[in-house]
C-alpha cells in the first residue's frame, strides 16, 4: 500500500512541476507571420490563447485571399480584369469594398481606392520609374471612386471601365476588426500587430491600459505614447514604402488628385478608434488632406487623431 | 520496501527548496530584452524595436514582442526549441554561456504603431 | 561491503559501468519529453547506485566517474560539457555516499537515497551554470528540482530491483 501512496506522491511532483511551468504566468500565446505582404505579430492572454492563434493565422490567410490585389482569383484581382463586367464578391470583398467607398464619399475622394491605377505607372513605387505627366493624364479619368457601382441585394460589383482598385489602405484596418472579433469570441485580451496596424484588445493585466507607442516619423524613437483598452491606432506615415530619386523621396500614399506622393506637410497621421478599417481609410485620408483639411475633417466627424507634421510638430483632433 | 521518514522529508525538502526558487520569478509582461553572452550585457532594448543579432554563432531575432534564437550552430539546439523567451523563462544556450531574458521595463510599450 | 572474490567484484563493476556508459548514450539519443525543456531522466544512475549498495561507496564513484567523464566525451562532449557533468556526479555521489549508512541502518530506502542524488545534480550543475553562463540559469531550477523527484524515484526503485534480483542470493539487512 505504501508504494501507491509513493507512486501518487511522485505522479503529483511530476504534475505539480508542469503545471508551474505553465501556470506560473496566465496562458499566453503569440504568432508571427507574413500575411497581405506585412509582417504581423500577434500576442494573446487568456484561456484558449493557442488556439486563438491559431484561428487568427486561418482567417489571415482567407482574407489575404479575398482581398489581396495580387493573388490571382482574388475578388479584388478578379475585379480589377473584369473590365467593367459585374462580379459577384464575397462577403469580405463586398463589406470592405462598401466600406471604401463611403470613406471616400465622406473624405472627399482624398481616400480613394481606384488610385491602384496609378500604382502601375508609379511602378509599385519599386523606385525603378517616375512617370511622365502625359502618362498620369491618361490615367486620371481612370481614378475616380465614383465609377464603381454597386449591387447589395446581389452582392456584385463592378468598376468602370480600366479602372482598377487595391484595398491596401484599408485591408489591414478590416483584418485587426476581424481578429479583434476573433479576441472576443475566445475571450482573450492581447495585441494584434498587422504591420504596424494595431488593435489593442482589452486591457493589460491588472485591468491596466494597453501602452502603444507612436513612431517617430523622422527618427527610430517614439513620439508618444497612447493608453488604450479595447481600441485600435493605425498610422499612415511617409517613411515606411519609399524611394528616393535625385534627393526627393517618393512614398507611396498617393494623393488621388495628383496622382503622385502625397506632398502635404504631414509625415504621419494615427487615427484611433474603435473601428479599425475606417481609422485605416481615415489615417490614408487625412495624410493626403494636409493638417488643416484633416483637422477640419477630425473635427466635423468626431474622429480622435494625432498628426504629426514634417518638422515635427504634433497636432491632436478630439485627444 | 517501505518508504522511512527520512524518505519523506528528502522528497519534501526538494521540492520546497524548488517551490522557494519560484518566488523572485513571477513576472509581469516583459518589455526589456537581454542579451547577455559569456556574462557581459550585448544589448539591451526593447522587445518591439525589430533587430537581429549574431551571437557567437547563434541568431537572435528581436521585435514585435518576441525575442527568440532563430537559429545556432550549437550541438543540440535545445535554445533554439526553447521558443520566445519570457519573463522569468530565459532561453538559454549553455554551450555557448548565451542569454536571452525578458524583464519587465517599465517604460517600453507594448506595441508600435507605425 | 564485499561479496565473493575481488576478480568477481571488479567484473560486477566493470560491468555496471558499463551498463552506465550504454545507457547514458542511448538516453542522449532521445529527444528531450517537453521540447525545449533540458531535463533527462538519468538512467544511467541506476547503475552508480546500485554500485554503491551492493558493493562499496568507492566502487559507485568509479562507476560515476566513468560515466561523467568517457561518458561525456562520447557524446562529443566540449570541456565545458565536462564540468557540468563532473559538477554534477560529483555533487550526486557525495549526497548518496553521506546517505549510504542511513540506507543500511533502514533510516532510509533507496528511493529516498536517489531522489537526493539526482536534487543533488542538478545543484552541482546549477552551481556551475552560473559561473559559466550567469545567474539567468536559476530561471530552470524550479523545474528541474521538481521534476528530480520523480526521476530520482524511479532510478531508485531500479537500482533497488536490480540488487535485490541480481545480487541479493545471500541474507541481507532487510529493506
Amino acid at each position: 500500500m505504501m508504494k501507491r501512496q509513493i507512486a501518487f506522491f511522485l505522479l503529483a511532483c511530476s504534475f505539480a512541476a508542469a503545471f508551474l511551468t505553465g501556470c506560473a504566468e496566465k496562458e499566453q500565446a503569440s504568432g508571427t507571420s507574413f500575411h497581405m505582404d506585412t509582417f504581423v505579430s500577434l500576442r494573446a492572454y487568456g484561456d484558449g490563447a493557442r488556439a486563438l492563434i491559431d484561428a487568427c493565422e486561418k482567417r489571415l490567410t482567407e482574407l489575404e485571399k479575398c482581398l489581396s490585389a495580387t493573388i490571382e482569383g482574388s475578388d479584388v484581382s478578379r475585379l480589377n480584369s473584369a473590365n467593367g463586367e459585374w462580379i459577384s464578391l464575397g462577403d469580405d470583398a463586398f463589406c470592405v469594398l462598401k466600406a471604401s467607398l463611403e470613406a471616400a464619399e465622406l473624405t472627399d475622394g482624398a481616400f480613394d481606392l481606384t488610385v491602384a491605377a496609378a500604382m502601375k505607372a508609379w511602378d509599385g513605387m519599386s523606385g525603378e520609374t517616375l512617370p511622365s505627366e502625359y502618362e498620369l493624364e491618361k490615367i486620371r479619368p481612370l481614378v475616380d471612386f465614383r465609377e464603381v457601382e454597386l449591387d447589395e441585394e446581389r452582392k456584385m460589383a463592378r468598376l468602370g471601365a480600366g479602372q482598377s482598385i487595391d484595398f491596401g489602405a484599408i485591408a489591414k484596418g478590416y483584418a485587426a476588426d476581424e481578429l479583434n472579433a476573433l479576441y472576443n469570441e475566445y475571450g482573450c485580451t492581447g495585441i494584434i500587430d498587422l504591420g504596424g496596424s494595431i488593435y489593442a484588445v482589452g486591457a493589460r493585466e491588472g485591468s491596466e491600459p494597453w501602452r502603444i507607442a507612436v513612431q517617430d516619423p523622422r527618427g527610430d524613437g517614439y513620439k508618444e505614447t497612447l493608453e488604450l483598452v479595447s481600441c485600435a491606432a493605425v498610422t499612415s506615415g511617409d517613411y515606411q514604402r519609399f524611394f528616393e530619386r535625385d534627393g526627393v523621396r517618393y512614398h507611396h500614399i498617393i494623393d488621388p488628385k495628383t496622382l503622385c506622393p502625397a506632398r502635404s506637410g504631414i509625415a504621419s497621421v494615427t487615427v484611433i478608434g474603435k473601428n479599425s478599417m475606417l481609422a485605416d481609410a481615415y489615417a490614408t485620408a487625412m495624410f493626403v488632406m494636409g493638417a488643416e483639411k484633416a483637422v477640419e475633417f477630425a473635427e466635423k466627424n468626431a474622429v480622435c487623431a494625432l498628426i504629426i507634421e514634417d518638422d515635427g510638430t504634433e497636432i491632436w483632433v478630439n485627444g | 520496501m517501505k518508504p522511512k521518514a527520512l524518505d519523506m522529508v528528502i522528497a519534501a525538502a526538494a521540492a520546497l527548496l524548488s517551490l522557494l526558487c519560484l518566488i523572485p520569478l513571477v513576472g509581469r509582461q516583459g518589455d526589456t530584452v537581454s542579451v547577455i553572452c559569456d556574462g557581459e550585457l550585448i544589448y539591451s532594448g526593447s522587445i518591439y524595436e525589430d533587430i537581429t543579432l549574431e551571437v557567437n554563432g547563434a541568431t537572435v531575432e528581436i521585435g514585435g514582442g518576441h525575442a527568440y534564437v532563430a537559429y545556432s550552430d550549437c550541438a543540440d539546439g535545445i535554445c533554439v526549441d526553447m521558443g520566445d523567451a519570457r519573463p522569468g523563462r530565459p532561453v538559454i544556450c549553455v554551450p555557448k554561456r548565451l542569454v536571452v531574458s525578458v524583464e519587465a521595463g517599465d517604460d517600453a510599450p507594448d506595441g508600435v504603431t507605425r | 561491503m564485499k561479496r565473493g572474490t575481488r576478480a568477481k567484484r571488479l567484473a560486477a563493476i566493470g560491468v555496471l559501468a558499463a551498463m552506465a556508459l550504454a545507457v547514458q548514450y542511448a538516453e542522449n539519443l532521445l529527444p528531450p519529453i517537453v521540447p525545449g525543456v533540458p531535463v533527462k531522466l538519468g538512467a544511467a544512475n541506476v547503475f552508480t547506485l546500485t554500485a554503491m549498495m551492493c558493493f562499496s561507496i568507492w566502487d559507485g564513484l568509479a562507476v560515476s566517474a566513468v560515466r561523467c567523464t568517457v561518458g561525456t566525451l562520447l557524446l562529443g562532449g566540449s570541456p565545458m560539457a565536462l564540468a557540468y557533468s563532473a559538477a554534477g556526479c560529483a555533487m550526486s555521489w557525495a549526497v548518496t555516499a553521506l546517505l549510504m549508512k542511513p540506507m543500511k541502518r533502514g533510516m532510509v530506502t533507496p528511493i529516498g537515497v536517489s531522489v537526493a542524488g539526482a536534487f543533488c545534480f542538478n545543484v552541482g550543475q546549477m552551481a556551475i551554470g552560473m559561473v559559466l553562463v550567469g545567474k539567468q540559469v536559476l530561471a530552470y531550477s524550479p523545474l528541474m528540482g521538481l521534476l528530480s523527484i520523480p526521476t530520482g524515484a524511479c532510478v531508485g526503485l531500479a537500482a533497488w530491483i536490480i540488487k535485490r534480483r541480481l545480487f541479493d542470493g545471500r541474507k541481507n539487512a532487510s529493506l
